[in-house]
């Protein structure tokens, strides 16, 4: 049974001008142990997806359809207090830029103490110190850094520290959303490294959010590719960055320079990411779709199965 | 210094010689030892007419600060910029303003970039009416040619907006075609596009390199990304806390690169960057080296190919390893 | 309606309660008080938007070249602040009425003015220093704009809602300020103000004779603060979502 199974979610916001429609129809399955990585642009609802597992939706967003079934059990239909109790213990999050959410006057590891002592009410703080000192050793940061506060430390001991505090408390599945952006090239490498085996040892469940391929394509056993609310591909990451079907994908795995890139590579797609405010239904792509037929932008779309570990949102390209 | 590396006797518009940049301390909180924090180091390096050169490092590098320094936002302490073979430093009253018509610059956030009062005509238009170029009519067809040119189509509907109208990738293009629209001879992109999503910095790019086939603009593409300066850039220099290590050719400082932090650089670049390319050159230290000296190889610490206790006397110079390929390491 | 000053009722040479000829009544030489609180209402608004006005100008100015310029200009307008600031502002014009005699309105505003900047000059100064390195501010350098076309042409119009906001604020300030410098026997006899009803009412005893007197300026004084400061209010609502930043992803 896999751990997380997401069904037919849509999730909207109430702006303003509108209803925005930030995740439309998005299923996906995760195993235990296994690492999910979702990619896509600015906007395209990835981060939406992961606030929506955490039950951390803003005051105007709202689930409009679908089933969140952790361990067999449908987390939308929990209350708040249910939702606490999951939260840090069973599922945890990193949240974008989050070494900026640690309390500047606090020191870091007390702030992990604190983290565990909230949700494990029967530890002393002994036990708590004693756990910190073994997060520390995990992730990989000297024991005698405890004491120190968090303008001490590099950006990347930070992200260090806060992979700790997700990990406090063992929980099944970690959510990172954008985990190593603002880090240079070489600490990203060495952070990405480190969460892997992290992941392999402790036998986590992970979902990581990026907007860089390179991210997903590093760590992460199968790759969902969102555009404009769609999940347009999905699969695993061999099949994937190896086959991608979809044009979108296509496109978004050419932006990714690599040392070798030529340009003649290089597949630019004029345009921009779309208004989700009251969409049509249909395909979000196709505006920019070389495929483009006036079906495409109207009818609703189905999966085309490409093999048992793939699919397609289109019905033009399977 | 050796100045084979131009291109095909292509003229020399830009020239640094030796360039230094010291910050005083600031007072305990921002500097516990309260020594200088030295941001740049005898930089050197020249850039060719029409030619794109990229300046790559990581953050505290001191890429941003040389971008500034030519531009005058801020003076070195040591060493001379030449533009033209005329010293930038000496530049006073009209030299300068000729100078300001000839040099331009994109910054890396495209939010904080445009003032939010104008709109995107007054933006573009700006630089003209401070050079006094034209009247009313030539700078409208001035700004149009410059909307034209980034791909802000049709101009007219751009005319009027602001930018929290347009997005991120419509505003770094304002900006470009605010660079562009005194049809200068250089341009200094910082990190134009690490704010922007890939395929829209690919759409940046693209506009970047089709100005300079049309205009032959000069750039000097500052950024973190070894990747996209291969994809721009016909020259790359690697610096490292404000030492340059490596300079040359894009194509062989990437597919042979001679200084350990390049080739730590390459090896740091996750997988799928890599392309066809998997070499692991394994020069990166797991663990910082000791050095209780404050002279030595900038990269003495942590490289696993230093000589103890050679490489910590002193900061290795860079130096021609042979066909104009410059490294600041003896060793490689 | 009456001329407030001269407008003496021929019937009337006391102060009576309010009527139908004389809606509030009249003050003790029989003159009719409502037209006396309009025009002291135009008084008010001329005083307080004027010196309001005058002192923002010359706080916006001094703010964006001290936080613009910095160094010795930035210390030497700061500390001429400091000094002005640190002034009792009604002290000192008491001293320069007993000076120089009586006060014209005029004069009265111009003082006002010239004691109220600084406050202002700190808050735009701060705005300033934070836009001084903002990128668009460097574009503009690299582009060769000149020092006064930055202050003026990209500056000012970030730091004008601000000024703005400051304003209202001023224009309690001042009013208060004329008032009790007519009610301390100050102000331009020339003129009606709240604050010299206040005067009159005090002078010739009716205090707790005459509540149609007293009260009325009174509570206009009252009223007019409270909407300004409403009006400052609503403004800041006005303007804080355009300082809300952009650029998250989600």
């Amino acid at each position: 049974m896999p751990l997380l199974e997401v069904d037919q979610l849509s999730i909207g916001y109430d702006t303003s001008d509108g209803y925005l429609s930030a995740v439309s129809d998005v299923s996906f399955s995760l195993e235990k142990g296994k690492s999910l990585g979702f990619v896509g642009e600015s906007g395209c609802g990835k981060t939406t997806i992961g606030m929506a597992l955490m039950g951390l939706l803003p005051p105007n967003g709202s689930v409009r359809s679908g089933r969140i079934l952790f361990k067999e059990e449908n987390l939308l239909g929990k209350s708040d207090e249910a939702m606490r109790q999951i939260r840090w213990n069973e599922i945890a999050m990193i949240f974008q830029a989050a070494m900026n959410a640690l309390n500047p006057v606090h020191r870091v590891g007390d702030q992990i103490a604190e983290a565990i002592l909230a949700h494990r009410p029967g530890v002393s703080k002994d036990e708590a110190r004693h756990q910190v000192k073994a997060l520390f050793e995990m992730v990989g940061i000297p024991k005698n850094r405890m004491k120190d506060y968090p303008h001490q430390y590099s950006g990347g001991m930070k992200q260090r520290a806060i992979i700790a505090m997700a990990m406090a408390l063992r929980p099944k599945l970690i959510i990172a959303d954008e985990p190593t952006t603002a880090l240079d090239v070489i600490v990203q490498d060495q952070i990405l490294q480190e969460a892997k085996r992290l992941q392999e040892t402790l036998d986590i469940s992970m979902i990581y959010i990026s907007h860089d391929i390179s991210v997903v394509a590093e760590t992460c056993h199968d790759i969902g590719v969102l555009y404009g609310g769609q999940l347009v591909e999905y699969g695993s990451r061999e099949s994937v960055l190896e086959s991608p079907f979809h044009p979108y994908t296509k496109m978004l795995l050419s932006s990714f320079l690599t040392v070798s890139t030529k340009r003649a590579d290089v597949v630019i797609v004029p345009g921009d990411t779309p208004n989700l405010i009251n969409p049509l239904p249909g395909c979000r792509f196709c505006e920019r779709c070389s495929y483009y037929e006036a079906s495409c932008k109207l009818k609703a779309l189905q999966y085309v199965t490409i093999s048992p570990t793939h699919k397609v949102l289109c019905s033009r390209c399977g | 210094m050796t100045l084979k590396v131009m291109m095909k006797g292509n003229e020399q518009i830009l020239r640094l010689e030796q360039v230094e940049k010291i910050y005083g301390p600031r007072g305990a909180f921002f500097n516990k030892t309260g020594k200088d924090v030295i941001a740049l180091s005898r930089i050197s390096f020249s850039i060719g007419k029409g030619e794109i050169f990229g300046l790559i490092g990581e953050s505290g590098s001191g890429k941003t600060t040389t971008g500034r320094l030519i531009l005058k936002l801020e003076e070195p302490d040591a060493g001379k910029i030449f533009f033209k073979d005329k010293e930038v430093a000496t530049l006073s009253g009209n030299p300068l303003k000729t100078f300001r018509l000839r040099v331009q610059m994109i910054f890396q956030d495209p939010y904080q970039s445009l003032n939010p009062q104008f709109t995107v005509y007054e933006t573009v238009s700006e630089p003209l009416i401070i050079h006094r170029l034209k009247n009313k009519t030539g700078r409208d067809e001035q700004v149009y040619d410059a909307m034209q040119a980034v791909q802000l189509s049709p101009p007219e509907d751009f005319f009027s907006r602001y930018p929290h109208q347009l997005s991120g990738g419509q505003r770094q293009r304002v900006a470009v075609a605010r660079a562009l629209v005194l049809h200068p001879e250089l341009i200094i992109a910082d990190e134009p596009t690490s704010m922007l999503d890939a395929p829209i910095s690919i759409q940046i790019f693209d506009i970047l390199l089709k100005i300079q086939k049309t205009f032959n603009v000069a750039f000097l593409f500052i950024s973190h990304s070894l990747a996209a300066a291969r994809y721009l850039c016909q020259r790359i220099g690697v610096i490292y806390k404000g030492h340059l290590v490596e300079l040359g050719l894009g194509k062989e400082v990437i597919q042979s690169p001679r200084h350990p932090y390049t080739r730590a650089l390459l090896d740091a670049l996750p997988v799928f960057a890599h392309g066809k390319m998997v070499k692991r050159y394994e020069t990166l230290l797991k663990k910082e080296r000791e050095n209780t000296r404050a002279e030595g190889c900038i990269f003495y610490k942590r490289c696993s190919m230093a000589r103890v206790p050679d490489c910590s006397y002193e900061q290795p110079p860079l130096a021609d390893s042979g066909s104009g390929h410059l490294v600041a390491c003896p060793y490689t | 309606m009456y001329q407030p000053m001269s407008g003496v009722d021929p019937e009337i040479s006391k102060s009576t309660g309010p009527s139908l000829r004389h809606w509030l009544g009249t003050d003790f030489m029989g003159r009719d008080l409502f037209s006396q609180l309009l025009a002291g209402a135009r008084v008010a608004f001329m005083v307080g938007i004027s010196s309001a006005f005058m002192s923002i100008l010359l706080g916006t100015l001094v703010g964006m070249i001290s936080g613009y310029m910095g160094k010795w200009v930035d210390t030497i307008l700061m500390r001429l602040a400091d000094i002005i600031m640190v002034m009792p502002t009604l002290l000192v014009v008491l001293i320069l009425a007993a000076l120089f005699g009586q006060l014209n309105i005029w004069s009265i505003v111009l003082i006002i003015a010239l004691f109220r900047w600084p406050g202002v000059s700190r808050v735009i100064r701060a705005q300033t220093l934070s836009l001084r390195h903002r990128p668009f501010i460097e574009s503009a350098k690299v582009s060769g704009a000149s020092h006064m076309r930055i202050i003026f042409r990209h500056i000012m119009p970030n730091v004008l809602p601000l000024s703005f906001l400051y304003m209202t604020f001023r224009v309690t300030a001042a009013i208060n300020i004329e008032a009790a410098l007519a009610f301390l026997g100050f102000g331009d006899p020339g003129t009606v103000s709240w604050g010299m009803m206040l005067q009159w009412v005090w002078k010739t005893g009716h205090m707790f004779k005459a509540p149609y007197w007293l009260l009325p300026p009174g509570i206009c004084i009252s009223l007019i603060t409270l909407s300004f400061y409403m009006l400052g209010r609503a403004m800041d609502e006005v303007l804080d979502p355009r300082l809300r930043k952009e650029g998250e992803r989600y």
